[in-house]
C-alpha cells in the first residue's frame, strides 16, 4: 500500500514540476524548488507516519521533471518517466544511503532509461 | 584549435564518465546487495537503457567551441557552490528543518535572487547538503564538498543539461569523493 502511495506522489511530483517548468515556462530550478518545498511542508502533516519518505519521493520525482520539453515531448511521457522514477526509488532504498545526490542520481537514471526505451521501441529520437 | 577541441572532448569525457560511475554504481551497488530477484531483475533492465540512452546522449553531443571560461565566472559558480552546500546543510542540521524542506528552501531563494544559471547551480550543490551527518558531519567537511562540485561543475557543466537529476548525479559523485577524503584524514 505504502508502494503505491509512494508511486502516486512521485506521478504528481513529476507533472507539477513539469507544468511548472515546460507549460508555464517558470524555468527548471523554480518549479522542482517550489514542488520540493510544498511536499516537505505538507505531505508529513497529512501523512504523518510516511510523511517524509513520501516527501522524499516527491523530491526524487521532481528533480525528474526538470527534463526539458525536447526530452519529455507532454505530460503523458514525464507521468511515465515519474513512473519509472517512483519505481526506482522503491528499488533502490538500500543504495548511496545518506549521501546527497542520491536522489538526483535515481532522477537521471530514470529520465535516461526512458529515452534509452524510447529509442530502442518507440524509435523516437530527438 | 586543435587543443581547444580535444579539451572539449576531453571535457565531454570527463563528464560521461563521472555519469556511468555514480549511474553505474547506484544500480550495481543496489543490485548486487537486493535478495529480491523482481528488483534485480527491474535495475538491470534501468541500467539497460541507461546505457544505451547515454551512449547515444554522448554521440549527439554538439561540439560547441566555447570560449575560456574567465575567472570571474569560476569565482562565481564557486561562491554559488559555497552558498549553496553550507547553507542547506546548516537548515537541514543545525536549524533541523531536515533534507527536503532544506533544499526546497535553498532552491526557491536561489531561483528568486539569482540569474538562471546560477540558480541551477546553486540548486545542484544544495543537494549535498541533503547528506545525512554520518556522511557530511561537519561544515567544514560541506566546505570542502563545495570547492569540489564546484570544480566538477566547471568542467563539466552543461554537458547533459535537459535531463532531469543531472545535478544530483554531479553532487553524488562530490559526495562520494568528499566522504572518500574525509575517511582519508580522518
Amino acid at each position: 500500500m505504502d508502494e503505491l502511495i509512494i508511486l502516486i506522489v512521485s506521478i504528481i511530483a513529476g507533472i507539477s514540476t513539469y507544468i511548472v517548468s515546460n507549460i508555464l515556462k517558470r524555468g527548471a530550478v523554480i518549479a522542482s524548488a517550489i514542488i520540493v518545498l510544498v511536499s516537505g511542508l505538507i505531505l508529513p502533516y497529512f501523512f504523518p507516519t510516511s510523511g517524509s519518505l513520501l516527501a522524499t519521493a516527491a523530491a526524487c520525482s521532481s528533480y525528474a521533471g526538470m527534463i526539458s520539453i525536447e526530452n519529455a515531448l507532454n505530460l503523458l511521457e514525464m507521468a511515465l518517466i515519474s513512473l519509472l522514477t517512483g519505481i526506482l526509488f522503491i528499488a533502490a532504498e538500500s543504495a548511496y544511503v545518506g549521501v546527497g545526490g542520491r536522489l538526483g542520481t535515481i532522477a537521471a537514471i530514470s529520465c535516461f532509461a526512458w529515452l534509452g526505451f524510447k529509442k530502442v521501441f518507440v524509435g523516437i529520437d530527438k | 584549435m586543435n587543443r581547444k577541441l580535444s579539451n572539449k572532448k576531453g571535457t565531454l569525457l570527463l563528464g560521461l564518465i563521472a555519469f556511468i560511475a555514480t549511474g553505474g554504481g547506484l544500480i550495481i551497488s543496489t543490485a548486487i546487495n537486493e535478495e529480491n530477484f523482481y528488483k534485480t531483475e527491474i535495475l538491470i533492465v534501468f541500467g539497460c537503457f541507461f546505457a544505451i540512452s547515454l551512449a547515444d546522449h554522448f554521440k549527439n553531443l554538439p561540439e560547441k567551441d566555447e570560449k575560456a571560461r574567465i575567472n570571474k565566472r569560476r569565482l562565481h559558480v564557486l561562491t554559488c557552490s559555497f552558498i549553496g552546500v553550507t547553507l542547506t546543510w546548516f537548515i537541514n542540521h543545525k536549524m533541523g528543518y531536515g533534507p527536503v524542506i532544506a533544499n526546497g528552501l535553498v532552491g526557491v531563494m536561489a531561483a528568486i535572487f539569482l540569474p538562471n544559471s546560477l540558480a541551477g547551480i546553486t540548486y545542484t550543490s544544495s543537494f549535498i547538503g541533503m547528506s545525512s551527518l554520518s556522511v557530511i558531519s561537519s561544515i567544514g567537511a560541506a566546505a570542502l564538498s563545495s570547492l569540489i562540485v564546484g570544480s566538477i561543475l566547471l568542467l563539466t557543466v552543461e554537458i547533459y543539461s535537459g535531463i532531469g537529476g543531472k545535478g544530483g548525479t554531479t553532487a553524488a559523485l562530490s559526495t562520494i569523493i568528499t566522504k572518500t577524503i574525509m575517511r582519508i584524514f580522518s
